[in-house]
């Protein structure tokens, strides 16, 4: 039934609407249980209090106002472990069924695994940022072949920790390296040295001192000057090879990178390693989650996960990448 | 006296570092144009193996594919001097182009295999071409700033250091992009 659908629209009203209202009533019911029995249990708590009070603390004791907070930590324990379980497996239900069928209508030939993710192993050969990350979490993989391309993204978070302080005070802070959309794609053409594309901010906020600033850059190799200003006002360039880069970037591949770039408010990053390309795109929302509290019935929010998964899958028409006459694909055999 | 010398010191110290500067950028050219050198030789490799391929096939461009023999003949003689080397370049880029047109004629030949390989060695030699003539270009645009623009203008043209000309995408190549745009339209 999916064949016959042309637009999103349609989509939505006559396949995604049906899913959603099925998982509706469970999650329903799950709201109405759940904010029940925490409502009784913090009025149980709080009755008791008025009772038991004057009982256990019959002097004016400070000790009490610290039991009391505890008491009301603990009690919340349970009800997040309730929360979890239930988000759990109506995620699942819900990814299986509804972003499972919007991947599909995108492009049927791609898979989907919502608990999947993509390999840190190749996030870290990407070398798109410089810092190694001591948590990664990926998920919602989705993977296959795009006309002749094999591509590979999922959501992506990478963070670092810092240790500060000593002794009691020794604070552990995380930060965020990288979220959003982590893809990657064979390229049309071969390689063998490595060129990062990367936004740029010096040049669009210092101009030509920006410029003399980015070739003193730290961990990258040397950086490539091209000649296409709009594309240099948006991305800098780095390349172990000044040919090899120009020849990946021909003048129609700048060109359709500087409209992505366009496309996207937030920052996207660029590398080409190993006949690959890897394309970071920052993203601050979870994408691809239902909503526990709120009805899922809505179609901007569906229409969201669409547009992000049609922009990244696009990415291949859009870069041309299936304009292959002498590259065969290379990602099948080895990642 | 302490800062007279720290002065000249300092001094020194840049107009150094502005002639390394300058030597580098004047090597760097010679270093890219080399690039644009080796990448020529690739694909003038191929042109023996293409010609082979097309001659049993093609009835009407006997005299091109001649042509082209010769021309490769003379380019890759070595008795050639860089403006002629380009020159040469760009008859044998025309001639070819021709002949990849003219392939439309045969559907034989268009769907034998072993053409259609060095079309792709073709079209990726091609790219690589205009790649390397990019980075040169890249890279006398860098040198000609240095060589303009105060202060090192003034060592440069101590140092008799010119202007140095892009490599130019011949006329030929331009029309090519055109006339295909046209057909696209």
């Amino acid at each position: 039934m999916m064949e016959n659908i042309k637009s999103f629209d349609e989509l939505y009203e006559t396949v995604l609407v049906h899913e959603i209202e099925k998982q509706e009533e469970q999650r329903k019911s799950f709201k109405k249980r759940f904010l029940i029995i925490l409502f009784a249990t913090y009025s149980l708590i709080i009755l008791s209090a008025f009772i038991f009070d004057p009982i256990f603390f019959p002097k004016e004791d400070q000790g009490r106002v610290m039991i009391y907070v505890w008491v009301a930590i603990l009690s919340i324990l349970p009800f997040v472990f309730f929360f979890r379980r239930f988000s759990k497996s109506f995620t699942k239900v819900y990814k299986d069924n509804v972003i499972q069928k919007l991947v599909h209508f995108v492009d049927n030939d791609l898979s989907y695994n919502a608990v999947g993710g993509f390999p840190k192993s190749q996030y870290l050969r990407s070398e798109l940022f410089n810092r190694t990350p001591d948590k990664y979490k990926a998920e919602d993989l989705v993977e296959g072949k795009v006309g002749q391309t094999h591509i590979c993204f999922s959501e992506v978070k990478s963070e670092y920790k810092t240790k500060s302080g000593s002794g009691k005070d020794r604070k552990t802070e995380w930060h965020t390296i990288f979220e959003g959309i982590f893809f990657e794609a064979d390229f049309n053409k071969d390689f063998s040295t490595k060129t990062f594309i990367l936004p740029d901010y010096l040049e669009r906020t210092l101009g030509f001192l920006g410029k003399k600033l980015q070739s003193f850059n730290v961990g990258r190799p040397p950086l490539v000057k091209l000649e296409d200003p709009e594309f240099e006002k948006y991305f800098v360039v780095y390349g172990e090879d000044q040919v090899e880069a120009r020849y990946i970037l021909s003048t129609s591949l700048m060109k359709r990178l500087t409209d992505f770039a366009k496309k996207r408010k937030l920052p996207v990053y660029i590398s080409f390693v190993g006949n690959s390309v890897f394309i970071a795109i920052y993203e601050i929302k979870n994408l691809f989650e239902p909503r526990i509290f709120r009805t899922n019935l809505n179609k901007e929010l569906i229409l969201e996960y669409y547009n992000m998964l049609e922009l990244v899958i696009g990415l291949v028409e859009d870069l041309n990448l299936n304009n292959r006459i002498w590259a065969g694909s290379k990602m099948e055999s080895g990642t | 006296m302490m800062a007279i010398v720290i002065g000249v010191g300092v001094l020194l110290l840049i107009i150094v570092l502005m002639y390394n500067s300058l030597v580098n950028k004047k090597n760097q050219v010679e270093n890219s144009f080399s690039t644009i050198d080796a990448m020529l030789k690739k694909r003038y490799d191929l042109i023996p193996n293409l010609v082979n391929t097309v001659k049993a096939y093609m009835k009407h461009e006997k005299d091109t594919l001649t042509e082209i023999t010769a021309l490769r003949a003379k380019a890759i003689s070595g008795e050639v001097s860089d403006s002629e080397k380009i020159e040469l370049e760009n008859k044998i880029a025309g001639k070819v182009s021709g002949i990849m047109v003219a392939v439309e004629n045969y559907p034989d030949l268009k769907a034998n295999t072993n053409f259609l390989q060095l079309q792709g060695a073709w079209t990726e030699a091609e790219e690589q071409i205009s790649a390397a003539r990019r980075a040169y270009n890249a890279m006398v645009t860098d040198y000609n700033n240095a060589v303009q623009m105060i202060p090192t203008n003034i060592l440069a043209s101590m140092m008799s250091y010119k202007k140095k000309d892009w490599f130019e995408i011949p006329d030929m190549e331009r029309k090519n992009i055109s006339a295909k745009d046209l057909f696209n339209a």
